[in-house]
């Protein structure tokens, strides 16, 4: 039988233990809201770099008057050529912001759960350290009073 | 054959999985090969040379490695550092998308050679890498098809711009890229005589264009040669590339459990003079486990082998699925290799994949020194 004193005693190392898991638990927050916010730096970065690229890209091609029919013809081909770069290095440009965004994601994704998976397995051992095995392991049987009755206090 | 992580259509896969089958038959597949053998080979005349991601994998071993390796081959590929968006404390940050985008398809998004000169100066500051200064007595050769619809040519003219910029004089550098009859090349492995038409680009990425580029490739790198021989008098030999990777773990790194080897006659052992070695990467869906032998025996590359006294080594990529990789969490879909390409784009979760640390690398550089008698 558990003195009183033991019980109370379990039951401080108990609430010690699940106040350190609660605080790994906000370690890994934090650190998932660093990566998020790393993640986002990063994509903003790109972005920017993309908006000056696109920009200076802009302003390089200067379309020149054309003089003759030849000049009409090479002036539109020039032209379409650049709408088809331009749609190459869009598509090219979207699939580098969903990588960064799905890397940045996925990052934060990898360090809650691992979190999780750890936090479920300290939580397991604080309790198999909190409730003694011998208890655990006592048949748990409900018994009736003969004679009792529902509502009927024994 | 792309260089890159795009997944192949549904289509290409199943006929994957057929050749894959088949593949096995022709010792592709995982097997106990016998461990790799030492040679009488000479360590200061070592040179690598590649196609598509294998052009920038050899890129990545010369210049990680430049003071071992005396000259490269690039073929359709290579530019350092083509993938990395930035350097860190750990290694680097690249991505697929920057392989399958700038590096592939839109040239006009490719930084200044500037900022490519940049992540090797950084690498090698962090002793990653051996000192650049080294490129300085390099022989390269570089070539781009003009039919090639697959890596654009600015990549590889820009990987040219940086050899000079590392210090590599032009006189040492052969850029060959608009020479050639007809539209000009494919994405392809050229040959004076097997493959597909020479502007094609399609698998298996061996050309037939008339044009001995292993021949041209080998001269730039090591000087005048003796003709090629009429057909390879050597012997291939396949060998254990698992012992090469941290806990024999070479699926999960993008490898393949065998290697393939040149060895020409007059290289076996007792041979009087020290032979040359030289790494042939292949490109994306060209490994053993998707063409066979294809790579290995018809490129060209041993006929001048076996007259020119060189060992030809053949490491050979793997195709990594998810269930293959080490770990599985929410990024391992971005860390496969799908179409088994040489590591230039940082899958697996290697940071360091283009210095000295990194695991492809690191491998085919043990394989070097073993052939070399350096290593254990």
């Amino acid at each position: 039988m558990e003195t009183t004193s033991q019980i109370f005693g379990n039951g401080l190392r108990y609430f010690g233990d699940l106040l350190a898991i609660e605080m790994r638990n906000m370690e890994a927050i934090g650190l998932a809201q660093q990566k998020m916010l790393e993640g986002m730096g990063m994509l903003a970065k790109r972005q920017a770099e993309i908006a000056e690229g696109t920009l200076r890209r802009s302003f390089g091609a200067q379309p020149s008057v054309p003089s003759s029919a030849s000049g009409v013809q090479a002036a539109v081909i020039g032209q379409i050529t650049s709408l088809k770069t331009a749609m190459v290095e869009g598509q090219a440009n979207s699939n580098i912001l969903s990588e960064l965004a799905a890397r940045s994601g996925g990052e934060v994704a990898n360090i809650l759960q691992s979190r999780m998976m750890a936090a479920l397995d300290e939580f397991k051992a604080a309790l198999e350290q909190a409730i003694p095995e011998r208890l655990a392991s006592a048949p748990t049987v409900l018994t009736v009073q003969p004679g009792a009755q529902a509502g009927t206090p024994a | 054959m792309s260089p890159s992580p795009t997944a192949a259509p549904s289509l290409g896969r199943a006929a994957g999985a057929l050749l894959l089958a088949a593949s096995a038959w022709f010792g592709g597949g995982a097997s106990a090969a016998d461990p790799l053998d030492r040679f009488p080979a000479d360590a200061s005349q070592v040179s690598v040379a590649g196609i598509s991601s294998g052009a920038f994998m050899a890129n990545q071993l010369h210049i990680a490695h430049s003071a071992g390796i005396m000259g490269a081959g690039i073929v359709a590929g290579g530019l350092f550092g083509c993938a990395v968006d930035s350097v860190t404390d750990n290694g680097v940050v690249a991505l697929a998308s920057l392989a399958v985008g700038p590096c592939m398809s839109a040239p006009t998004l490719l930084q200044p050679v500037a900022f490519y000169q940049r992540i090797v100066t950084d690498l090698a500051a962090k002793g990653w890498m051996d000192p650049p200064g080294n490129l300085a007595r390099s022989r390269v050769y570089l070539f781009t098809g003009r039919a090639d619809t697959v890596v654009n040519s600015r990549t590889v003219e820009l990987g040219t711009n940086l050899y000079r910029a590392l210090g590599v004089p032009a006189a040492q550098i052969d850029f060959r890229d608009r020479d050639l009859p007809g539209t000009g090349a494919g994405h392809s492995w050229v040959t004076k005589n097997f493959g597909n038409s020479c502007d094609a680009n399609a698998a298996p990425y061996i050309n037939n264009c008339s044009y001995d580029q292993a021949g041209e490739m080998l001269r730039t790198i090591y000087g005048p040669l003796q003709p090629p021989a009429a057909s390879p008098g050597g012997r291939i030999v396949a060998f254990d590339q698992t012992e090469f990777v941290p806990h024999a773990a070479a699926a999960a790194n993008g490898l393949l459990d065998t290697g393939y080897l040149y060895v020409p006659k007059a290289c076996e052992a007792g041979a009087q003079q020290p032979c040359r070695v030289t790494v042939a990467l292949h490109g994306c869906l060209q490994s053993a486990e998707i063409l066979g032998s294809e790579f290995y025996t018809k490129v060209g590359v041993n006929e001048w082998a076996d007259t020119n006294r060189i060992i030809v080594l053949y490491p050979q990529a793997h195709a990594t699925t998810v269930a293959e990789l080490a770990s599985q969490n929410f990024l391992s879909l971005l860390n496969t290799n799908p179409q088994g390409c040489w590591n230039w784009w940082g899958y697996a979760g290697d940071t360091r994949y283009l210095t000295k640390q990194g695991v492809q690398i690191n491998a085919i550089w043990s394989m070097v020194r073993r052939v070399t008698g350096q290593g254990n």
